[in-house]
């Protein structure tokens, strides 16, 4: 319902914020004048207490003293004055109460969103407040010698440990009745009512410059956050990111995330989904590090443009072919230390390939994506570097040109809305007919009826709703 | 659009905290009196923390798993609506530590295997779940570590033989969802350290001289809590106080607290236990504080810092204490043994032995008859390997 005509729902919603807004500033004059108001007569009041202090506590030195550090005269000296007369003011957090889990109970499944290698996934209400979420079940296995499931656990753990506007929220963990004497987990997220692998399924025509900045620039937001906190995802790739219908792009799924130190612990390079998997994970490194995320970034920002995944290779073999395809073989000056990893061995990479012609075997980024502009290029270059050691960190990534040039990230809220498929809301059908292929039949008209031409028209009209794209 | 490097203050500053209602429930409805739970959770942390130092875990990991730990007890102590006993005594101490430290550490940067973690504690003088073989073994279970204190290392005292791996396997992954469960799946810790070293930086204190400047005596660079030594260590032989003096010393009152049978952890915020340690710390280097209530800088009010104060300083003499009425009638008698590393050792078996001769009606939850706690074990695990094989 949500995205049935909702550009004019907008309008009409601005038109109330525009009220709101408006009620709001005449509220906040009125508070200012009151507060100014009140400040003038504390003000008297301390004066007046002051002056009776003095009278009164002339020997004792310290209610004098205390006030004497307030500096008259100053613009500020109405706060700080008011800050030493009243006990200080002490910043208290609500802090959650120690408590045992709830009951999966208190929720109320909608509908199943999907079920996944992972996990299931299904849309429900909690039913005290009527809020909507996502139920996350984790695949226990009792015969596992090592217990939980060791991504599960990381998963709560990270995501418990997390808290920003990327990164998918984990609201709490229920449990449910103890089936074969384990009992099931369910992790309790927020909902989100897109992924973006669907999005870019469905829609007709690729995002626009603007609309790829902003999720592009979130994405790197949420994962500088993870660095920031020595957390690799390790498994970035469209359909990991949820998009809610405010333009808000939320990391998700941490299944193959975990905790890294330094010096980098020995990690598996069975990470990553294989088309957005690094070379150096490829050619079998074991201490890697957030460069791993970042070729994934520059995977999902080359999605972001074409709406195809960029590397679709079937196997290791062929996903590394293609990313030398794309980028370039190795040399020892584009991946100083390549060599050294133990699959390389494998490849046959001429030693002086780059000497003899830098043109056939160098990147073609440049000439895949004629429409990028040259900063564009020259950050997806950057991500798609061979060498970890030369892509960019998520941090250098939101400071890069490409985000202050025009056209400017789109607005989060100006976002375009989509159908939700996990709420199960109607997509806009797209099965376009292909076009005549050779040597078939042209078709005969036969005896047509026209008599219900016009019956699709209510539904025609309700669809996709007319979008005004501009950049 | 927003900064994105800004992480909410509550996730730093704020950690699960007990309620009012559930200490009180700890305290007066529990069917283990207030001092045996104090032991039992000192015993438990300690023994957690001393496994983590065996493998090498960071500091980070062994304080959360301690905090993982005091939150399973008051969780698993204050819940005892249902039953009137407590639940704290359905498994071992050791198992409990032992599963909290596999179970932590499995989701963090540096995760153990469950054999490592059976290794450690068997070396600490816990041996693996009791079967009928290694019970007759080694008598009560803890003359190995005894054993230890007197010098004397044998290995075959913490030799474990696959047997042993797996019943302890078995042990501990049927604790590892007991205690998730108990703590609702919340390991997320806010540990203090990280702040108490910014209230140094913020109240000048690393401005002291350097230890670099000031050759120091051969003072060991880990700060562990052993509540023996740590709070007092190596200052007063040093005429100046170096900066790594006071840093250090305010880790260790934060270590050491860990390990308090008051749950400072779960019951004050990170940021009063950074100002509480760095205030003991600097009083027991004489190190000159501001004048001021510096304290409500870092949103602490004075009771609060003085009672931790009080709180942190009391557990040395605590242990001392426990350690000394080892063998008074009364107190946990013969209960607490100092195993190797000097961890008190505390098992149900000795919690009973207590409470029988405090002339307390046992009422535990399991409710075996006393003295047949090898075959309730044997039974648990029977239980628990019908379980496993059922599903």
């Amino acid at each position: 319902m949500a995205s049935k005509a909702s550009r004019w729902a907008d309008t009409a919603e601005d038109a109330a914020h525009e009220a709101n807004r408006k009620r709001e500033k005449e509220e906040k004059k009125r508070l200012r004048a009151a507060e100014k108001a009140r400040k003038l007569e504390a003000e008297r009041q301390a004066a007046e207490a002051r002056k009776r202090a003095e009278v009164e506590y002339h020997e004792d030195d310290r209610p004098a003293k205390r006030r004497k550090t307030t500096p008259p005269g100053d613009g500020d000296a109405n706060a700080s004055k008011k800050k030493k007369d009243e006990p200080a003011k002490l910043l208290k957090f609500q802090a959650p109460p120690v408590t045992p889990s709830r009951s999966v109970d208190n929720y109320d499944k909608l509908n199943d969103i999907e079920e996944g290698a992972y996990g299931w996934v299904a849309r429900a209400k909690e039913i005290a407040t009527g809020k909507v979420v996502a139920l996350k079940r984790l695949k226990v296995d009792p015969t596992d010698r090592s217990g939980l499931p060791v991504t599960g656990l990381r998963e709560i753990q990270i995501l418990k440990d997390s808290s920003h506007r990327n990164i998918v929220e984990l609201k709490e963990v229920v449990t449910g009745k103890p089936t074969s004497g384990i009992e099931s987990i369910f992790l309790v997220l927020e909902f989100v009512e897109h992924d973006v692998k669907t999005i870019l399924e469905d829609m007709p025509e690729p995002f626009l410059a603007s609309e790829v900045k902003t999720l592009l620039w979130q994405l790197a937001a949420g994962v500088a956050y993870l660095h920031d906190n020595w957390i690799l995802h390790r498994d970035l790739k469209t359909s990991n990111l949820l998009l809610n219908n405010r333009g808000q792009l939320k990391i998700a799924d941490f299944g193959m995330a975990r905790y890294v130190g330094d010096p980098p612990p020995k990690l598996t390079q069975l990470v990553v989904t294989l088309w957005y998997r690094a070379p150096e994970l490829l050619l079998g490194a074991t201490t890697y590090g957030r460069a791993v995320d970042m070729w994934s970034v520059g995977c999902i920002f080359g999605e972001l443009l074409t709406r195809e995944p960029l590397l679709q290779g079937k196997n290791e073999v062929e996903e590394i072919t293609k990313i030398f395809e794309l980028c370039g073989m190795p040399t020892d000056e584009t991946w100083p230390g390549f060599r050294r990893l133990p699959n390389s061995r494998a490849l046959r990479i001429p030693r002086s390939s780059s000497s003899s012609n830098p043109l056939a075997t160098g990147s073609v980024i440049r000439a895949k994506f004629p429409l990028l502009t040259k900063a564009g290029c020259d950050l997806l270059n950057g991500l798609l570097s061979l060498d970890p050691e030369s892509r960019p960190s998520a941090k250098d990534m939101l400071a890069h040109e490409y985000f202050i040039q025009d056209p400017k990230p789109k607005q989060e809220a100006m976002f375009p809305t989509f159908p939700s498929k996990g709420a199960q809301e109607r997509r806009r059908r797209r099965d376009t007919p292909n076009a005549p292929g050779r040597g078939q039949k042209a078709a005969e008209f036969g005896s047509v009826d026209f008599s219900g031409i016009f019956t699709g028209r209510e539904r025609e009209l309700k669809g996709g709703g007319f979008q005004l794209r501009v950049a | 659009m927003a900064n994105p490097h800004h992480p909410p203050t509550s996730l730093v500053l704020t950690n699960p905290l007990a309620t009012p209602s559930q200490l009180h429930r700890r305290t007066a409805f529990s069917s283990i009196p207030q001092d045996l739970q104090d032991v039992i959770f000192h015993s438990l942390s300690k023994l957690a923390y001393s496994a983590c130092l065996l493998l090498e875990l960071p500091m980070s990991v062994a304080a959360q798993i301690c905090v993982v730990l005091a939150r399973y007890c008051l969780s698993r102590s204050s819940a005892s609506s249902r039953g009137g006993g407590n639940e704290l005594l359905e498994d071992e101490f050791a198992h409990l530590a032992a599963a909290a430290v596999y179970t932590v550490a499995k989701t963090g940067s540096h995760p153990v295997g469950a054999n490592s973690v059976a290794n450690a504690f068997a070396w600490l003088g816990c041996p693996a779940p009791a079967t009928s073989a290694s019970a007759t073994k080694d008598g009560d279970g803890r003359a190995g570590g005894a054993g230890a204190v007197a010098g004397v290392d044998d290995p075959r005292e913490y030799y474990l033989t696959d047997t042993d791996y797996l019943n302890f396997q078995t042990v501990v992954l049927g604790l590892e969802q007991k205690i998730l469960s108990a703590v609702g799946y919340d390991t997320h810790v806010a540990l203090p350290h990280g702040l108490a070293i910014t209230y140094l930086q913020a109240l000048d204190f690393l401005g002291l001289p350097s230890e670099s400047s000031s050759p120091s005596s051969s003072s060991s660079p880990s700060p562990s809590p052993s509540t023996g030594t740590t709070a007092k260590e190596g200052t007063a032989a040093k005429t100046k106080t170096t900066r790594q003096d006071l840093s250090r010393n305010t880790i260790a009152y934060l270590n050491t607290s860990l390990l308090s049978p008051q749950l400072l952890y779960l019951t004050h915020s990170p940021s009063s236990l950074a100002a509480a340690a760095i205030y003991s710390a600097a009083k027991d280097l004489d190190v000159k504080m501001p004048e001021c209530s510096w304290w409500e800088v870092f949103d602490v009010e004075r009771e609060e810092l003085g009672f931790l104060v009080v709180g942190m300083r009391s557990l040395e003499g605590w242990v001392r204490e426990k350690v000394s009425e080892r063998e008074e009638d009364g107190g946990l008698g013969a209960g607490i043994s100092v195993a190797r590393a000097g961890v008190l050792v505390v098992t149900r078996k000795d919690v009973e032995k207590c409470l029988e001769r405090r002339g307390v009606a046992v009422s535990l939850v399991t409710g075996p008859p006393v003295g047949a706690m090898a075959d309730e074990e044997m039974e648990m695990m029977r239980r628990m390997d019908e379980d496993m094989a059922g599903s």
